[in-house]
């Protein structure tokens, strides 16, 4: 590299590579907290008041009270008819979005393509999950919903050599979870949520695996096409994965805990699958 | 960006805002990774920024200067986001370096592994500069404009930032000549 100019070539064309569209979600995200946010009014805004001059005052005000007098005598003429009272028909309101973080109130919200409910103490991870003590050990618990998955790791801690790339279906997702070397045998059970079936896998991080010596020092079951990796935050860490047929596309429920966890611990994310509604 | 729909926003008109979010939202996202570096914080970065200008948008006294202010809240979500704890992000990816070069003629493999390496090194305030210079093409007084600093600050680090990448660059021949040499 001889020149400044050189250089600044090389920056540009390698600036030019990267990320150039930001996925719909994050945006709907954003409009979906435009209601509840209030906008700061600007301090020079409220200083116009005082330039009006006293007629232009007056006749702002006279329109005001106009405007009442008006809206109230149409009230008081629409009680008068004797019909029977309209009833509203109840539109539904649809749960807000999940925040990009931090921790949120008691309630339903939306994120990715499920609506739950969760109780207090839990916090948003990035808008797209739940979790209770950032879902680290020693009983830290998450619930996640994912879809998109595009590879699968044969052995979770040398992934680096033996990623494979798994088919659209249920089956063959379920197959390529249950294949990986973990330790111990994977038993896929049914399971139904929301009325969409499918079938659930307990991927545990053995016991005595040492993360840290892993490829890359992480511990990595799965990619997929948009957000990136699933790894795991520790041994024995539990990834129950519910993986579901919605209307011919795949999704995952991945909840996270870990051994310490209590049963009334479990029996809560329990409670916030049990809560999921999903949106096809 | 088209004035009218700034002043309906600022107004509080939410349909002007989407209108204004889904103009800014690739190019926020494209900036704010090429500074950040990673997809999770950028997109979180982007997000907050976008907020940010909702909330704020009836304090902008100039609808003209629209360009600049919504830059200046997306450097400000990114520094933000840059100094947030992330305990398991499992989005943490490098840009990938092990990809076939562009045909820019200059950028092998290793320029660009090297390129990476070096940028991460650079401070913050040095990336944005380098970013909103040579990514999105703002002259040196806009940059200066949309971070609130003198043009002769931005001459500053940018010149510097640059040093730092050519050094990198220039680390990753040395050793290649070497290895050569055996």
């Amino acid at each position: 590299v001889s020149t400044e100019r050189d250089v600044n070539r090389i920056v540009r064309s390698w600036l030019d590579d990267g990320v150039n569209v930001l996925p719909d979600r994050v945006l709907d995200a954003v409009l979906g907290q435009v209601p509840a946010t209030p906008q700061r009014r600007a301090s020079w805004l409220a200083r116009r008041f005082p330039l009006m001059n006293n007629t232009v005052r007056a006749a702002a005000l006279a329109a005001v009270v106009l405007v009442a007098v008006v809206v109230t005598v149409g009230l008081l003429n629409r009680g008068g008819t004797g019909g029977p009272t309209p009833t509203a028909t109840p539109i539904p309101t649809p749960a807000p979005i999940l925040p990009a973080s931090g921790a949120v109130a008691p309630g339903s919200y939306r994120a990715e393509f499920i609506t739950f409910t969760v109780p207090a103490g839990w916090q948003s991870f990035q808008g797209e999950a739940v979790d209770k003590l950032g879902g680290d050990p020693p009983n830290g618990m998450a619930v996640w919903p994912w879809q998109g998955i595009a590879t699968v790791y044969g052995d979770p801690c040398r992934w680096q050599t033996t990623a494979h790339s798994v088919g659209p279906t249920v089956d063959a997702l379920v197959a390529a979870l249950v294949a990986q070397q973990r330790g111990s045998t994977v038993t896929p059970v049914d399971v139904t949520i929301d009325g969409f079936h499918g079938k659930q896998v307990d991927l545990m991080v053995p016991l005595d695996v040492q993360i840290p010596s892993c490829d890359g020092g992480t511990y990595k079951s799965w990619t997929d096409t948009t957000r990136g990796d699933r790894y795991n935050q520790g041994a024995g860490q539990h990834d129950l994965v519910d993986v579901l047929d919605v209307n011919g596309q795949t999704r995952l429920i991945l909840r996270i805990f870990y051994p310490a966890n209590t049963a009334a611990d479990l029996a809560e994310l329990q409670a916030i699958v049990d809560s999921i509604k999903i949106t096809p | 960006m088209d004035t009218d729909l700034v002043r309906l926003a600022q107004n509080g008109d939410k349909g002007a805002f989407t209108s204004l979010a889904a103009a800014l939202a690739d190019r926020f996202l494209a900036a704010s990774h090429r500074i950040l570096r990673d997809l999770s914080l950028a997109e979180d970065a982007t997000q907050q920024a976008l907020l940010n200008i909702w909330r704020d948008l009836p304090q902008l006294r100039d609808p003209t200067r629209f360009d600049a202010w919504s830059y200046r809240l997306l450097v400000r979500a990114c520094y933000a986001e840059a100094g947030r704890s992330r305990r398991w992000a499992p989005n943490l990816r490098l840009l990938p370096a092990d990809e076939p070069a562009a045909s820019d003629g200059l950028g092998t493999v290793l320029d660009r592994d090297q390129l990476e390496r070096g940028f991460r090194r650079l401070s913050l305030d040095h990336r944005t500069v380098v970013v909103l210079h040579h990514y999105l093409d703002l002259p040196l007084d806009q940059v200066a404009e949309t971070l609130g600093i003198p043009v002769g600050t931005v001459a500053s680090r940018l010149h510097y930032a640059v040093k730092g990448l050519r050094a990198a660059l220039d680390a990753d021949a040395r050793p290649a000549k070497q290895r050569g040499a055996r």
